[in-house]
């Protein structure tokens, strides 16, 4: 067994993970592939595990294995999945993202957001905001919004005004930022 | 460590309370983890727990007291006063870090918490440093 094999047998092993992380990403190119292939046959929390190394490297060879996490049957791997795509700007990544936004979890519809707002593609505003008007959950309208800020389209300004007077503050905090960003002046 | 290591959470988001569970337990393989769901009767609910904890996560949104009041009380009470507070928040920024300071916080992770990230700020936290998200 290589010690590449051994390092990914342990992350199924919840006490030292966070330095068999470390080890892992230090290898760099060398533990893609065995990290891929643990993301298909691994239990959970390997899969989750590798998911996070597979992100701390960021070789682009992980796309198509965590694209197909985010149906994994583990809540954490397809959280870690969504978080982790936000590394790579890529369209099929965007496409994905968009796919699974709608009917996800919400936890993983979070850093879903989170994910479009940092690959920045124009393309994801009016799901965003159509999500934005149906969700009850006040985390995740504050993440879109901060998402929608970060896209820098001054045409959501209409949309957002009405979440300064949303009954969450957090809403109204990340309403306000948002709106600076995208050039409003109060 | 992980067997003698006591966690409190005080959240009202059932699916934060949630992927919380899972990190320290599944992930980082801590046994000893409660919650509670509100600050309603915060001292009597944290004395029916009879456990000394070590860290106690806390949410800042809360009901019926804020999580800057909540941290005052969990400074006070037997059970909570040795323990590190952490604030969990979505909102980052100096001036609310500059209160939790102010009322007694230990630091700050923001919210959502994250797989990646968040099991170095625990280290951090049993290694007895304070863990704040931005220079003040």
């Amino acid at each position: 067994m290589t010690e590449i094999s051994s390092l990914i047998e342990q992350l199924n092993q919840p006490e030292e993970t966070l330095a068999i992380r470390q080890r892992l990403v230090a290898y760099g190119s060398a533990s893609v592939e065995p990290l891929i292939a643990i993301c298909e046959s691994g239990s959970p929390l390997q899969t989750a595990n590798a998911i996070v190394v597979l992100g701390e490297i960021g070789d682009r060879r992980a796309i198509d294995v965590l694209i197909r996490s985010l149906a994994h049957k583990s809540l954490l791997c397809r959280i870690n999945a969504a978080q982790i795509l936000g590394s790579f700007d890529d369209a099929c990544v965007v496409q994905a993202l968009l796919d699974h936004l709608p009917s996800a979890h919400e936890l993983v519809q979070i850093w879903i957001v989170n994910s479009l707002g940092v690959i920045g593609n124009a393309s994801c505003i009016k799901p965003l905001l159509d999500l934005l008007h149906q969700t009850a959950s006040s985390s995740l309208r504050y993440m879109i919004i901060r998402a929608l800020g970060d896209l820098g389209d001054p045409r959501t300004i209409a949309d957002i005004m009405p979440y300064l007077e949303d009954d969450d503050h957090h809403v109204r905090y990340d309403a306000r930022v948002a709106l600076e960003k995208l050039g409003y002046n109060h | 460590m992980t067997n003698t290591t006591f966690f409190l959470y005080i959240e009202d988001h059932p699916a934060s309370r949630e992927i919380m569970a899972v990190l320290l337990t599944t992930v980082m393989g801590y046994t000893n983890f409660s919650t509670l769901d509100s600050t309603q009767d915060l001292a009597d609910n944290i004395h029916q727990l009879n456990t000394y904890f070590d860290v106690v996560f806390l949410d800042l949104n809360l009901l019926p007291i804020n999580g800057y009041e909540a941290c005052t009380i969990l400074k006070t009470l037997d059970f909570t006063k040795s323990a590190k507070i952490i604030a969990l928040t979505a909102n980052l920024n100096a001036s609310a870090q500059r209160k939790m300071v102010e009322v007694g916080f230990n630091g700050m992770i923001s919210k959502p918490i994250s797989h990646r990230t968040f099991p170095a700020q625990v280290a951090r936290v049993l290694a007895g440093d304070d863990v704040w998200e931005i220079e003040l």
